[in-house]
C-alpha cells in the first residue's frame, strides 16, 4: 500500500504526517461534503468532523481497500449525520411526495462543468439530494441507502427516481438555454 | 441505458475538487492536540488511580501481616538469689512455655482447670477494702492476643524495678472468680508483683490464667510461682545479660498502648480563596509596562520632527477568586501521617486591566504629563481537573483534636479556559495544560459524630508559568480548605 508509512506515522500522531494526509485528501473530500450540503461553510464543518474521525479511527483501517475510499465513506457518513442533526435540513428530509417530472430524454448530455453540476445537485431538496448522491455518485444500493437513512428500500427507490427526473429536467433546460444563447451569440 | 446517466454523473464528480480554507486544518489540528492532551490526562489519571489502589492494597496486606506477628512485651518481676538460681536450673530443663511440666500442671489443675480441660480463665480481684486514694495505683491492662498475652502497664516512673523480695508480708486476700475476661484493669497497691501468663493444660489445651498476687499465701501461690517462673524463663532467654546470682529485676520497658488500627478514609474536600498570577510569591502592585512606543513630533507640515512623548501599553493583574471541590481519599502513612489523593475540580480566575499611558512634555507646566486612556478590564477563567498528592503530618495533638500540616503537589490539568473578550481567546488557549501546584496547608482536625472534620489554610504556588509562551507569571493562591473524612467501618 502506497500510504502505509503515512498511516503508521499518523497513528503515531506525528503532526507532519497528519498534515500530509489531510493535504492529500482534503480537496477531494471537501467536494464530497459539498455535494451533500447546501453551503460551503457546512461542507467545511463536515470535512473538519470527518477528518477528526479519520485520524481518531485510522488504527481501525485494515488496508483492505483504498485509503481514499475508506476516508470517503467516513465523510459520507459524517455528512448524513450532519444532515440529520441540522434543523434546516430536516424539513427537506421528510421526502415530499411530489409528482414525478416527465423527462423527454432519459440520458441527456451533460454539458455542465463539474462545479455547475455539483451546484445543480445541491439545489435538489435535501432528501432528493442525499439519495441521489448516495446512489448515483457513491454507488450504494437502495437497500444500503434505506439502512443508512432509516427508510424503506421502496422509498429510497421512488425518491431517487424523482430526484433523477428533476435533475434531468434541469439539465435539459440548461442545455436548451445554452443552445439558445449560442445561437443568439 | 439509464445507467449511463449515473455513470456520467459519477465520472464527472470524481474529478471534482474544492480547496478548503486554512481554518479547517487549524481546527482539525487543534482538536487533535486536544485529544492528545486528553489521552495524557486519562492516562495519568488511571496511573494515579492504579498507584493509589495498589499502594492501598500493599499497605493493607502488610498491615494485616504485621497484626499476626505482634510483639509481646511482658512485665515481669522475678525472684532472685539462691532460690532463683535453683529454680532457674529447674526451669532450664523445661523446654518451652508451650509444654508445662506435669507437676506444675497439677498445681494449675488443682485450682483452675476443669476436668473437661476446657479453657479456664481466672480472675483474681482485690477486696473492696483497698482504698484507691490511699494506694499508689498501678494500672495493669492485660490484652490477650491469640496464644500470647500482652501486658500493658502505665505506671509512675519511680516504680520501675519491682522485686518479689520487696513484697510486704501482709497482703490482701484474693477473691477467685472464674470469669472469662479478655481485658481487665486492676488497681494494685505498690509494691506489686504483676504476673500475666498463659499456660497450657494437660492436653495442650490453652488455659488462660491471670493471677495477680501481692503475697504468695494461698493455693494460687503455686500457680503464680510456676507462671512467674515460666515467664521469667522466657524473659531470661531474651535477656542473656542477667546473671543467676544477681538480684534480678527484669522489667521490660513499658510497652506503649496498642493504638487503634488506622484505616483508609474517604471524604470530600472544599476550598475557596483568592488567586493571582505573579512572578513571585509576594504580590506586586500597580501596572506593568508591556511595550512602549515613541510618539513622533509632527510639525505643521505633517513631517515627523522628533520625539514628542511616549506611548505605553500597561497592564495590571488583579486578584480574583479560586475555588475547588472534590472527592478525596487518605491512607495512613507511618505512625502519624496520611497520604491524601483524589480527584478535584478547581476553578481559577484572574483579572487583567489594560490601559494606554501617554507621557508627553508639557511646556506650560515644564514637566512630563501622563494621560491614561482605553482602560479595559478582562477576566480570565480557568477550569482544571486536579489530582492531589499530599502528605498530612500530625505535628501536635490537643485534647480535642490534632494540628496537621499538609504538604504536597496538586497536579492540575486544564480542560477549559475562557475570557470575556474574544480578542483574548488565543491567550487562554496558550495557558499551560499541566500545572503542578505546590501546597502548604496547616490545618486543625477534630472528630465529629460521623467522621473527622479538618479546617485548614492553604498556600499554593504554581511551579510552572501559567502560559506556555511566558517564562514567569506563576499562580499563587491562598484561602480556606475544609476536608471531611468519613469514619471507616
Amino acid at each position: 500500500m502506497q500510504h502505509r508509512q503515512l498511516i503508521k506515522d499518523c497513528i503515531k500522531q506525528k503532526p507532519a504526517a497528519q498534515k500530509e494526509l489531510y493535504d492529500l485528501f482534503a480537496e477531494t473530500m471537501l467536494a464530497v461534503c459539498y455535494r451533500y450540503t447546501k453551503s460551503l461553510a457546512d461542507a467545511e464543518d463536515v470535512l473538519q468532523d470527518g477528518f477528526i474521525k479519520v485520524f481518531r479511527n485510522l488504527s481501525a483501517y485494515r488496508e483492505e481497500g483504498e485509503l481514499g475510499g475508506w476516508i470517503r465513506r467516513i465523510m459520507v457518513n459524517t455528512a448524513i449525520n450532519f444532515l440529520k442533526k441540522k434543523k434546516e435540513y430536516q424539513y427537506d428530509m421528510s421526502f415530499l411526495n411530489e409528482p414525478l417530472h416527465p423527462v423527454s430524454d432519459d440520458n441527456p448530455e451533460i454539458k455542465l462543468r463539474t462545479k455547475e453540476l455539483a451546484d445543480l445537485i445541491r439545489q435538489l431538496p435535501s432528501g432528493y439530494q442525499t439519495i441521489f448522491n448516495l446512489h448515483a455518485v457513491e454507488g450504494f444500493t437502495h437497500v444500503e441507502i434505506g439502512q443508512m437513512l432509516g427508510i424503506s428500500e421502496g422509498t429510497s427507490r421512488s425518491q431517487y427516481m424523482r430526484a433523477r427526473n428533476l435533475l434531468m429536467t434541469w439539465i435539459e433546460k440548461y442545455n436548451s438555454e445554452l443552445k439558445t444563447s449560442s445561437y443568439g451569440g | 441505458m439509464a445507467d449511463n446517466f449515473e455513470k456520467k454523473i459519477s465520472r464527472q464528480m470524481d474529478d471534482f475538487k474544492i480547496h478548503p480554507s486554512e481554518a479547517v486544518w487549524q481546527k482539525v489540528d487543534a482538536q487533535l492536540r486536544k485529544d492528545k492532551r486528553r489521552r495524557w490526562f486519562f492516562f495519568l489519571l488511571s496511573v494515579g488511580v492504579l498507584l493509589g489502589s495498589g499502594s492501598f492494597l500493599i499497605y493493607e496486606r502488610s498491615h494485616n501481616a504485621s497484626a499476626h506477628v505482634r510483639p509481646q512485651p511482658v512485665a515481669i518481676s522475678s525472684k532472685t538469689g539462691a532460690n532463683t538460681s535453683k529454680e532457674n536450673e529447674q526451669l532450664k530443663l523445661e523446654p518451652s512455655s508451650s509444654a508445662i511440666p506435669s507437676q506444675r500442671n497439677d498445681a494449675v489443675s488443682e485450682n483452675n482447670i476443669k476436668e473437661d480441660n476446657k479453657p479456664v480463665l481466672q480472675n483474681n480481684s482485690f477486696p473492696n477494702t483497698i482504698s484507691k486514694s490511699a494506694a499508689k495505683t498501678k494500672i495493669v491492662e492485660s490484652n490477650i492476643v491469640a496464644d500470647k498475652k500482652v501486658t500493658t502497664m502505665r505506671k509512675p516512673a519511680s516504680s520501675n524495678n519491682i522485686s518479689a523480695n520487696h513484697l510486704p508480708a501482709q497482703k490482701t486476700a484474693i477473691n477467685s472468680k472464674a470469669e472469662p475476661v479478655k481485658k481487665q484493669t486492676v488497681h494494685l497497691q505498690t509494691p506489686v508483683v504483676d504476673t500475666t501468663v498463659q499456660i497450657t493444660g494437660v492436653n495442650n489445651t490453652p488455659v488462660d490464667k491471670q493471677s495477680t498476687n501481692t503475697q504468695p499465701a494461698s493455693t494460687n501461690k503455686k500457680t503464680t510461682d510456676s507462671a512467674t517462673r515460666q515467664v521469667a524463663l522466657q524473659e531470661q532467654q531474651r535477656n542473656e545479660t542477667v546473671t543467676p546470682n544477681e538480684k534480678v529485676a527484669v522489667d521490660s520497658p513499658a510497652p506503649e498502648p496498642v493504638a487503634a488500627k488506622r484505616k483508609m478514609q474517604t471524604g470530600w474536600s472544599l476550598n475557596a480563596g483568592i488567586t493571582d498570577v505573579r512572578s513571585s510569591v509576594i504580590p506586586a502592585k500597580g501596572f506593568t509596562t508591556a511595550d512602549t512606543y515613541a510618539i513622533p513630533l509632527t510639525g505643521t507640515s505633517g513631517i515627523p520632527g522628533g520625539l514628542s512623548g511616549l506611548l505605553s501599553n500597561e497592564y495590571s493583574i488583579r486578584s480574583n477568586v479560586q475555588a475547588g471541590v472534590g472527592y478525596a481519599v487518605r491512607f495512613p502513612f507511618g505512625k502519624k501521617a496520611w497520604f491524601v489523593t483524589g480527584v478535584q475540580y478547581q476553578y481559577h480566575r484572574f483579572s487583567v486591566i489594560e490601559r494606554v499611558r501617554r507621557d508627553t512634555f508639557s511646556a506650560a507646566q515644564n514637566r512630563l504629563v501622563s494621560n491614561f486612556s482605553n482602560e479595559n478590564k478582562t477576566a480570565f477563567n480557568f477550569h482544571y481537573i486536579s489530582i492531589p498528592t499530599e502528605v498530612q503530618w500530625q505535628i501536635a495533638q490537643t485534647t480535642k483534636g490534632k494540628l496537621m500540616l499538609g504538604t504536597g503537589l496538586l497536579h492540575s490539568f486544564k480542560f477549559a479556559a475562557s475570557t470575556a473578550l474574544p480578542s483574548f481567546a488565543d491567550s487562554t488557549s496558550a495557558a499551560a495544560f499541566y500545572q503542578p501546584i505546590i501546597q502548604l496547608t496547616p490545618a486543625y482536625e477534630w472528630k465529629t459524630k460521623k467522621g473527622v472534620m479538618q479546617l485548614g489554610w492553604y498556600f499554593n504556588y504554581g511551579l510552572l508559568p501559567v502560559y506556555n509562551n511566558v517564562s514567569k507569571n506563576h499562580w499563587w493562591q491562598t484561602g480556606l480548605r475544609v476536608q471531611y473524612w468519613f469514619k471507616t467501618k
